[in-house]
């Protein structure tokens, strides 16, 4: 359990600079409200999807938000969706894992693709990085995070068994992000866009 | 209602979950673990006895037995050898010691979540990180209220999306998936749209002009200011009680308990009384309301 203590504070640790960053700037109003728009609509869109396990839009919002706003846009919508949806799906061990994965995607995805961006070039680039992260990022962070906070013993064994049998959750979970990315990607990308040029955020 | 526990200032009731978390599961040891387990239970009966009573039965009684079966699975270590495996490894004592522990350890954090999910609601939240972090507690305000608006207004397109025949009761899950996708992106459209109303509307109210304050329905009380004295009080303790090993066990290679009597059983007094300390006061306070009441 010391384990999962050290590890807890690592993470919350990797994420403080985010939010600090983001209260020294300052921001203006508009940058805000549409962080918090993007926060509602992840957010709804969990409870939306919540009737097919495990397949979540969540992380596909995430990405977006990442490419079409920059890392820090992401890293916050990624963040505070995982931890505001869970005052919807309860609180408990696994929320600040969570945040952690979730931002870790959005800051992935604004650092590789906000600059760069365009449709025509990136869209199935942008798909295999939403399978690859939520597989590797977002999968591999919770099912680590299951093993230290369910056995404690800190085995190879067990972690392969943690990982072996979060595989089909990790493989449904990255489908749908896929699904969603594409189906999602052009016209909420356009969306931002068009808000950013139009109002000057 | 809200109860006596509810009516903390809501730093006091971070303090107490912060420090029954941290000690359970930091401190994983037979004694500390049962009062925690005990306490937890004790605060979910009071709290909400029906709903706890069912997800008690359900969920965390399930997860603490997954907790003891797990461990002497995985675990091979430990002195006491009671059974070989079909593959050879050994079933150890000390290793169903330690899963009962972890389990129980487990069962323990569950249910205290149970009463923190009750007690620390999205206001109280929202206050403690306005305190740090005052952005990104705005966010977080701003998305609870969106969280409704939203869900008005996605009910308000699904029913429009319905009559002209593209409904989310399709039969077909491929076209199921993509309705929902276009709803999601007109829901998108309206919310950037009305965020930038929003955000205007804030602007011509004075936003970032100056320094912003915030409202705020919790006070402190004496009462607040005795909770935080006993709980830092027994969080330095605790620390001193883990660094000089008065509470330390050793499960591997075989089970030892450390034998000093005196400050171990402090040590667990202390915890125990804040463990208990919630549910006392709730206690006395329907204790206080019978008494007044039979004068009456």
């Amino acid at each position: 359990m010391q384990y999962y203590i050290i590890s807890l504070i690592i993470i919350v640790l990797s994420m403080i600079p985010f939010f600090l960053m983001f209260e020294r700037r300052r921001p203006q109003a508009r940058e805000i409200v549409l962080i918090a728009v993007l926060v509602g609509i992840t957010v709804l869109a969990r409870s939306v999807f919540f009737m097919i396990p495990f397949f979540k839009p969540m992380l596909a919002l995430v990405i977006i938000s990442g490419i079409g706003m920059g890392y820090e846009t992401g890293v916050l919508t990624g963040t505070l969706s995982a931890f505001m949806s869970n005052f919807i799906f309860g609180q408990g061990p696994w929320t600040p894992w969570q945040m952690f994965a979730m931002g870790m995607v959005g800051f992935l995805a604004g650092i590789i693709f906000s600059k760069k961006y365009t449709y025509e070039k990136y869209k199935y680039v942008v798909c295999i990085f939403g399978l690859i992260a939520t597989v590797v990022i977002y999968g591999v962070i919770m099912d680590t995070a299951s093993v230290l906070m369910y056995t404690g013993n800190i085995t190879v064994s067990s972690f392969a068994a943690a990982y072996i049998s979060g595989i089909p959750v990790n493989i449904i979970h990255a489908l749908s992000t896929v699904l969603f990315l594409a189906l999602l990607q052009k016209s909420m990308i356009k969306k931002l866009n068009r808000i950013k040029t139009k109002y000057q955020i | 209602m809200e109860n006596q526990f509810e009516r903390w200032h809501p730093v006091s009731q971070l303090a107490y979950y912060v420090f029954v978390f941290g000690i359970s599961v930091f401190i994983m040891h037979p004694v500390i673990t049962g009062i925690s387990f005990i306490s937890a239970i004790f605060l979910g009966i009071v709290i909400d006895r029906k709903r706890f009573l069912k997800m008690f039965i359900c969920l965390y009684i399930p997860a603490v037995i997954a907790g003891i079966i797990i461990n002497p699975l995985f675990s091979h270590e430990g002195v006491s050898i009671i059974w070989y495996f079909p593959d050879g490894n050994p079933l150890t004592a000390e290793s169903i010691i330690y899963g009962v522990m972890a389990g129980i350890m487990i069962g323990s954090i569950f249910t205290f979540l149970f009463s923190f999910n009750k007690v620390m609601t999205s206001d109280k939240v929202m206050y403690l990180t306005g305190c740090v972090l005052p952005y990104i507690a705005l966010v977080i305000s701003m998305v609870l209220r969106f969280i409704p608006e939203f869900k008005h207004h996605l009910s308000e397109v699904l029913v429009a999306r319905k009559c002209i025949g593209k409904g989310l009761n399709e039969k077909n899950l491929m076209k199921k998936i993509r309705n929902a996708c276009t709803v999601m992106s007109i829901m998108a459209t309206w919310a950037f749209e009305s965020s930038v109303d929003k955000s205007d509307s804030m602007r011509a109210r004075g936003y970032g002009i100056c320094r912003r304050s915030s409202y705020s329905i919790f006070r402190y009380t004496k009462k607040d200011i005795v909770i935080i004295a006993v709980i830092l009080a027994a969080c330095g303790y605790m620390v001193y009680a883990i660094m000089s090993g008065a509470v330390y066990v050793q499960y591997y290679p075989c089970f030892k308990m450390e034998q000093s009597k005196i400050a171990a059983g402090f040590a667990y007094f202390l915890y125990a009384a804040v463990c208990i300390l919630p549910v006392f006061d709730i206690w006395m306070e329907e204790r206080v309301w019978k008494s007044l009441q039979s004068k009456i």
